[in-house]
């Protein structure tokens, strides 16, 4: 099995190594942001400053601007690349593993060798699997530790990024392994079943998980008051229906079914905002935005049907479920295909 | 190395039992193109023997082989594998073959010895020494690359690893179309003399005849999708003779054809002591001419 599995890896050799050198790099270039992060020991005294409305004032202004720094730099990218990388090494690792044989006529040779096509493919699957899933497992560690350093502040959980850490990325990068070595088994081509099965861990990405998503707000959104927001701990991750007034509730007149007109609210108490002053330099503009940014937050303002940061476990445990299966069904159905196929 | 002379002539014919290799009225056709490699091809291929499978180009020889290793599905028909079709059991009947494709392609980034490593992990019945000591007698380098190895040498490797399978029928596509007349020569020292060794059967294709005339014993000819002839060598040159072309053709004149200076010769069934005996490849050029002379009846018919 060893040897089958060293076999492997000499076969596929340049995936291999990019591969592993993709994720190793990534996961240390986490670290380091996390480690960025969990040195500026911020305080919950500042977060909650913060949310108070200023944090200026309470010493916390520099490490705070640090970490939004971070946040929106290198913490950034990395985000993006825990979400990107682990389907991209699925594609990687998974086209060749079919495609290339059948493609350079090697499969002669092995299939006149192996006594059963399915044992074949599994000594070829199982080390890229075993590979992936140990790379998609460190940098799912990482992706965690990154989010966990990244939410004692105010920052929600994000649904974009569902499959950025932990098992939901070890998932997601699996069914795209999944899904590249099922197209490279059907197209027997390794540049074109890469373009397919890009294509459909794209559309599945981008279109199928919040399709999904949006079919599970509807359980788990709650209506919450604008001015409640997350600081009754109702951090909203979503909206549903994407409206954000509650017509069944009265508005800030008193009656129901009306959306809360909030610019009227502020030309009403402040009166026109001075005109001709395009960059609010003047002092009368100045005294316009004061009275507006402090005018008290009616009773009933705006209400949103937001889906709560505390669901945020079901979606994920939900890209588990769906991930799992498209990648095991792509991993059963390669078995069939490459039963029938015949080698060139 | 192995000496380019020591070919041995082919060995006296084994009696025939089961057949090793046996097609009964296989017919293939391509859904891609919709046309038909195989159409009702007979054949038995008697243990023990080397048998030559020739024809031109498209005759159907590579498909009929990828049938019993299981790489096609006949389209009508069946063949077996020591009596075990393919299609129903792929592990019985590839257990018994030694392949050599025609394109005898090779891991270009493994290594000789990785690749007798890899075939030891997908064959159990894999003789990893046997094979290491014929690629050290052939003087391979085992831990050259096969991407860097010449045609000749490539095809060595890929016959070693069929060998050591330890398989009793080899199926050898097209081994030597590529090779030079040096390679070629060595390869079929190195297949006679492991056959000999151990009784195995083998079956190999090529189009051109001059090649296995000097090792093999039995001879197929395949033309257009069907067998036209298939009998030892050496009763198919002693039952036919080569005679002048009359105005009617004869029952036991199987085609005319011309000979390479152009003269028009038949081929007759016949022992008559009389007239000369046809070679080998004078025999296969009749078969050929006669295949291709009933499909053109065929076609005018159909038309």
């Amino acid at each position: 099995m060893l040897r089958a599995a060293w076999l492997t890896y000499r076969m596929h050799r340049f995936e291999v190594v990019i591969s592993a050198l993709l994720m190793a790099v990534l996961a240390v270039s986490v670290l380091i942001v996390t480690s960025h992060l969990t040195d500026l020991n911020i305080p919950d005294t500042c977060w909650q400053s913060s949310r108070d409305g200023g944090f200026e004032a309470t010493g916390c202004a520099e490490s705070m601007e640090r970490f939004w720094d971070i946040a929106g730099s290198e913490a950034g990218y990395a985000r993006a690349g825990l979400g990107l990388l682990a389907p991209i090494v699925g594609l990687i690792l998974g086209v060749p593993i079919v495609a290339r044989e059948v493609e350079l006529r090697t499969t002669s040779l092995a299939w006149s060798l192996a006594l059963h096509r399915g044992r074949w493919l599994l000594s070829r699957l199982l080390p890229m699997l075993a590979l992936a899933t140990a790379g998609f497992v460190i940098l799912g560690w990482a992706g965690s530790g990154l989010f966990k350093a990244m939410e004692v502040g105010p920052v929600s959980p994000s649904l974009t990024e569902v499959a950025s850490q932990g098992p939901t990325l070890v998932a997601r990068g699996l069914m795209a392994l999944g899904v590249a070595v099922l197209a490279g088994a059907v197209m027997g081509r390794t540049m074109p079943a890469l373009l397919l099965a890009a294509i459909a861990v794209i559309a599945w990405s981008f279109f199928g998980v919040p399709t999904v998503q949006q079919s599970m707000f509807a359980d788990r959104a709650v209506w919450i008051s604008g001015e409640d927001g997350w600081r009754d701990g109702v951090a909203p991750i979503g909206y549903a229906d994407g409206g954000d007034f509650d017509t069944s509730k009265p508005g800030v007149d008193g009656e129901p079914g009306a959306r809360f007109d909030y610019e009227g609210f502020q030309l009403e108490m402040c009166g026109q905002p001075p005109e001709g002053d395009e960059d609010g330099e003047s002092p009368e503009w100045r005294a316009w935005q004061r009275c507006a940014e402090q005018l008290p937050y009616p009773e009933n303002m705006y209400w949103n049907k937001v889906v709560p940061a505390a669901t945020y476990p079901d979606f994920q445990l939900m890209e588990l479920a769906v991930d799992g299966v498209i990648g095991g069904v792509a991993f059963l159905l390669t078995f069939p295909v490459v039963a029938r196929r015949r080698p060139s | 190395m192995t000496e380019p002379s020591s070919i041995s002539a082919a060995s006296p014919q084994l009696p025939p039992t089961i057949p090793a290799l046996e097609a009964i009225g296989v017919s293939k056709r391509y859904r891609r193109t919709g046309s038909w490699a195989l159409l009702d091809a007979d054949l038995r291929v008697p243990e023990g023997t080397i048998t030559a499978l020739v024809g031109p180009n498209g005759a159907g020889k590579s498909t009929l082989i990828r049938t019993w290793i299981g790489f096609e599905r006949p389209s009508r028909g069946r063949v077996l594998v020591g009596g075990t079709d393919p299609q129903e059991d792929r592990a019985g009947a590839v257990a018994r073959i030694g392949y050599v494709s025609q394109s005898t392609a090779l891991y270009r980034g493994l290594t000789v010895s990785e690749h007798i490593t890899l075939a030891a992990t997908l064959r159990p019945s894999f003789d990893d020494e046997a094979a290491r000591g014929r690629l050290e007698q052939l003087a391979i380098p085992l831990s050259q690359k096969a991407g860097s190895l010449s045609g000749g040498q490539a095809a060595q490797v890929a016959l070693c690893i069929a060998l050591s399978t330890g398989a009793p029928i080899l199926l050898l596509d097209e081994p030597l179309a590529a090779l030079d007349p040096l390679a070629r020569h060595e390869f079929l020292n190195l297949l006679v003399a492991a056959v000999r060794e151990r009784g195995a059967t083998a079956l190999l294709s090529s189009h051109i005849v001059s090649d296995v005339e000097a090792v093999c014993d039995q001879l197929v000819v395949l033309a257009m999708g069907r067998v036209t002839l298939q009998a030892p060598i050496r009763e198919a040159i002693a039952e036919h003779r080569l005679g002048p072309v009359g105005p009617v053709p004869s029952e036991q004149t199987v085609a005319t054809f011309a000979r390479p200076g152009g003269e028009p010769t038949a081929l007759i069934r016949s022992a008559d002591p009389s007239l000369p005996r046809p070679s080998l490849e004078e025999l296969v050029m009749g078969y050929l001419a006669a295949a291709r002379s009933s499909a053109a009846s065929s076609d005018r018919r159909a038309a």
